[in-house]
């Protein structure tokens, strides 16, 4: 159960004492150890770790599509993966999502080689990076996306949920009739976002299949109930160098 | 339309960027910059700064070096993006193969000793051989049988080599070895460029693990050397070659696979300085980022610019072996480059004013490094950002008359909304905003413009801008909304009542899509549970009476409904627009709304039946209070929730509530 959040109940010695015992406990007990997992995130220069060995699903990053003109993507893999074990997603990470034919044309070329290579993928994920400034025209390039996707592909998107604004159904609807699921991301850069177990307490109602994107490393303690999600598809774990 | 704003609402955010290399830190929050880049698509000031983009700050400091005048960057390199090849850093054998068609055909077409019969048995056989497609039938066909000149021979063979090559046979150089002494001189050369590169891909092929990483462990340092030294042969003999761009490029490869920081570094400072920026730029831009070691960027052989990259980076916000927050880089460390700078003293002593300024706040280094000169001709990027780091260290009020002084000399690309935002933030935090709209004002740029109304601006200075017929659209629309937002969540009832009367009719406000951008003050169905008037009426209400009840429990109802678009996130304080709203009092909070009227017995029992049912409610689901205000603890919570039940158990709203948080 997830520890009471109260902010200004505590006095400052007090509060010293109880977040040194927490960081103690969460040092041993929660933190995220990747060899528990089996669905990660492959990103550029980080090194492949074991547990890449025995992984049921992983997510590679391909490429990162800039807002360069025209829009480019920029290669993120030094060679094409012919991963054997494992089940593949191909990842751009999008800066943009002005994307022109040719762009979509070549992710999917992009796919094709892939699989062609022996990888067995399963579909494509898009991180788009909310820096930029087109998050109203993400929703149409979804669909766009979806459209041109061979049917035998799935469509995954990666998303951090705000929920203080009480989280519009109509939106999220909007997101299940688009995507097949969302990884749903509890950090941001390399710092789990402070009061995720709240945003996640109200994750019964998201109608689309979620995952929850976890950092190797990262602190990580599952809401209450969270099995009981019918759309709850497990974990994925976001890999890092400097963490065993 | 409700599908697009709401999703809005989930923040999408990027996975982090870990790589060994990463060129955007995004543990580092970047400050706001105005502007996208055209470049990496992040956004970007238009002066050198740590927490730019290192691609940007590269970029910047090769047009310095190129002395170029640039308005605009030159877009990418569109005539391989024809070709479906939409990605900068994936190469494929096939990249060749069109060009090496036109090349080939032109060696044949040029050479007089071979009769015209073969030169077109030769081009009819080279179109037989493609990259991608098996070129075994042209192989087969083509036999050195079906000419007879000595160079059409040769050039049957050539092709012969080169179709084995599509064919996959690319780690044996044997074939075009056998014509690296032909007498032909474009098979001569162009066998002597596939020799290298055949060597190379030899090299390479057993470098990448499954998952397409180099796995440096693999690599086999002989073939390595092998390669370079075949690179090398080829550009000594043709320097001037028509592979020469290829081969250098290649040479970039090798001291990649061999990981040497120094021949990396020699590499790709002469590459990068060896022409203008142009539309070749952004491609070896990325490449750089991509695949330049942090080593290479400061290695002995490595020119200053690079240095300098390398050095701004180290000045974001570090992370030290524990993974706990570390400042930048030390002075120290900056001075071991210094010799690196020779002829380039006033790039160090910017990096030493940025590292003192960006790392410890310390202004009067800033000033000691950067000695006041006004600009008298049209500024590069380093003078730019020495004169705004300047600005910007100068404690009083010169600083203003200085940066408008900039505006003639501020002709680079980015330069001039890099000193519109400099500008704004200076007026914002001399309390002098109302300059950043005044006739004549030299700060167009309707991001600023619109981010000090939503920020900063108060009521006098919203209305003026909403009713305003000399700005955008948008900047009205913007400050009008800003306004009514401000004048409920602050309280200004009274203001509210008058200025919705400036809303314009639904079509007015409409966009392409038939998305109004006002419908949150449109009148709406409730479906709460608690009957409510339309909101001009609640205000009414308040602004007669602000503690009004039902007036408060339909406020309350309201903000809740519209959180996401009523709130603003505080912009970080040293941002534009962090010096916060100019609307006077503090922001209502629904939970001093409930808590009033749950002990005031003017009330209806109703109300105070809603007011602790919605109070209860503050804290769903996980004990966080999400109406502002003050929070209690859960035994408070508790008491409301017992008392719910025990007092007002008779309510809809008792009915319904069989938990507390």
């Amino acid at each position: 159960m997830a520890r009471q959040l109260g902010r200004n109940s505590r006095t400052f010695i007090g509060s010293l004492l109880i977040l040194c015992s927490a960081f103690a406990d969460q040092v041993r007990a929660k933190n995220v150890r990747a060899e528990d997992y089996s669905a990660f995130w492959l990103w550029a220069g980080v090194k492949p770790q074991t547990v890449l060995q025995d992984a049921k699903e992983l997510f590679v990053l391909a490429g990162e599509v800039t807002g360069d003109h025209p829009v480019r993507i920029i290669s993120q893999r030094s060679a094409i993966p012919r991963i054997k074990n494992s089940k593949v997603w191909i990842v751009y990470r999008a800066q943009t999502v002005a994307w022109d034919d040719g762009i979509l044309r070549e992710v999917l070329r992009q796919m094709a080689v892939w699989k062609a290579n022996g990888n067995m993928l399963l579909g494509l994920q898009i991180d788009f990076d909310a820096g930029t400034k087109h998050l109203d025209r993400y929703a149409v390039f979804l669909k766009t996306i979806r459209a041109n996707l061979p049917r035998e592909y799935a469509l995954s998107v990666t998303g951090l949920l705000d929920w203080s604004a009480n989280g519009d159904p109509a939106g999220l609807d909007a997101l299940a009739s688009v995507a097949d699921e969302v990884v749903l991301q509890i950090y941001q850069g390399r710092k789990v976002i402070p009061g995720y177990a709240a945003y996640l307490q109200k994750l019964n109602r998201l109608k689309v299949p979620f995952r929850i994107g976890l950092l190797q490393g990262g602190e990580w303690q599952a809401p209450e109930r969270l099995a009981d999600n019918p759309m709850f598809r497990g974990y994925v774990v976001f890999l890092l160098n400097d963490v065993q | 339309m409700k599908a697009i704003t709401s999703l809005v609402l989930l923040s999408f955010v990027a996975l982090s960027s870990t790589a060994a290399v990463g060129s955007s830190d995004q543990s580092y929050v970047p400050d706001y910059k105005a502007l996208a880049s055209e470049f990496a698509g992040r956004d970007v000031s238009g002066t050198l700064l740590p927490s730019n983009d290192t691609r940007d700050n590269l970029l910047f400091l090769t047009v310095d070096r190129r002395k170029q005048q640039l308005t605009t960057f030159p877009s990418g390199d569109t005539t391989e993006a024809d070709a479906a090849y939409a990605t900068y850093g994936e190469g494929s054998i096939c990249v060749s193969d069109a060009a090496g068609r036109t090349g080939f055909n032109t060696a044949v077409a040029a050479d007089a000793t071979v009769p015209d019969s073969e030169k077109k048995l030769l081009q009819d056989a080279r179109l037989t051989v493609a990259c991608g497609n098996s070129s075994e039938t042209g192989a087969v066909a083509f036999a050195p049988a079906n000419v007879q000149s000595a160079h059409a021979v040769e050039f049957a063979n050539y092709l012969a080599a080169i179709a084995g090559f599509y064919k996959n046979i690319q780690y044996d150089p044997a074939a075009f070895e056998a014509l690296s002494k032909a007498d032909q001189p474009w098979v001569r050369e162009a066998s002597v460029y596939m020799v290298a590169r055949v060597t190379l891909l030899a090299a390479q092929a057993t470098v990448f693990d499954e998952w397409g990483t180099l796995d440096r462990t693999k690599t086999d340092a002989d073939m390595v050397t092998a390669a370079r030294a075949a690179l090398t042969a080829y550009l000594t003999a043709y320097p001037q070659g028509t592979y020469a761009a290829s081969a250098t490029g290649l040479l970039r490869r090798v001291a990649w696979l061999s990981s040497d920081a120094a021949e990396q570094a020699t590499a790709y400072s002469k590459t990068l300085l060896a022409t203008d920026v142009g539309p070749t730029t952004p491609a070896l831009i990325h490449e750089v980022d991509h695949k330049m070691s942090e080593e290479a960027y400061l290695a002995s052989t490595a020119d200053p610019i690079l240095v300098a990259v390398q050095l701004f980076r180290l000045m974001r916000p570090q992370t030290d072996d524990k993974g706990n927050p570390a400042p930048g880089v030390k002075a120290e460390v900056l001075e071991v480059y210094r010799g690196r700078f020779a002829g380039e003293e006033k790039l160090f002593d910017y990096l030493l004013a940025a590292r003192a300024w960006f790392v410890d706040n310390d202004a009067a280094t800033v000033l000691k490094l950067l000695p006041e000169k006004t600009p008298t001709a049209d500024m590069n990027y380093l003078d730019f950002s020495r004169q705004i780091l300047r600005i910007k260290a100068t404690v009083g009020t010169s600083g203003r008359q200085a940066l408008v002084g900039l505006f003639p000399y501020a002709k680079q690309n980015y330069q001039r909304v890099t000193l519109e935002l400099e500008l704004a933030k200076y007026d914002e935090r001399h309390k002098n905003i109302s300059a950043v709209f005044d006739t004549g004002t030299l700060i167009q740029d309707p991001d600023i413009r619109m981010r000090v109304l939503n920020y900063v601006a108060g009521p006098i200075l919203l209305k003026q801008q909403a009713m305003s017929p000399d700005v955008l659209p948008q900047e009205r629309q913007t400050a009008l909304y800003r306004l009514l937002v401000r004048d409920l969540t602050h309280g200004r009832f009274k203001g509210f009542v008058e200025d919705i009367k400036q809303l314009p009719a639904a079509e007015a406000s409409a966009d392409a899509d038939g998305n109004d951008a006002f419908s949150i003050f449109r009148p709406q169905e409730s479906n709460t549970g608690y009957s409510c008037p339309d909101l001009v009426s609640t205000a009414v209400t308040l602004a007669k009476n602000p503690k009004h009840v039902s007036g408060r429990l339909c406020l309350g109802d309201y903000f809740r409904g519209k959180n996401y678009e009523l709130e603003l996130e505080a912009a970080a304080k040293d941002d534009l627009g962090g010096t916060g709203t100019l609307f006077a009092g503090t922001v209502l909070a629904r939970h001093d709304f409930y808590t009033d009227i749950m002990k005031n017995p003017g009330a209806s029992r109703d109300d105070r039946a809603y007011a602790t049912y919605r109070a209860i409610h503050c804290y769903a689901p996980v004990g966080e209070n999400d109406c502002g205000g003050t929070d209690v603890d859960r035994a408070v919570r508790k008491k409301w929730f017992l008392e719910l039940k025990a007092k007002y158990g008779e309510t809809t709203w008792a009915k319904q509530q069989d938990v507390y948080w």
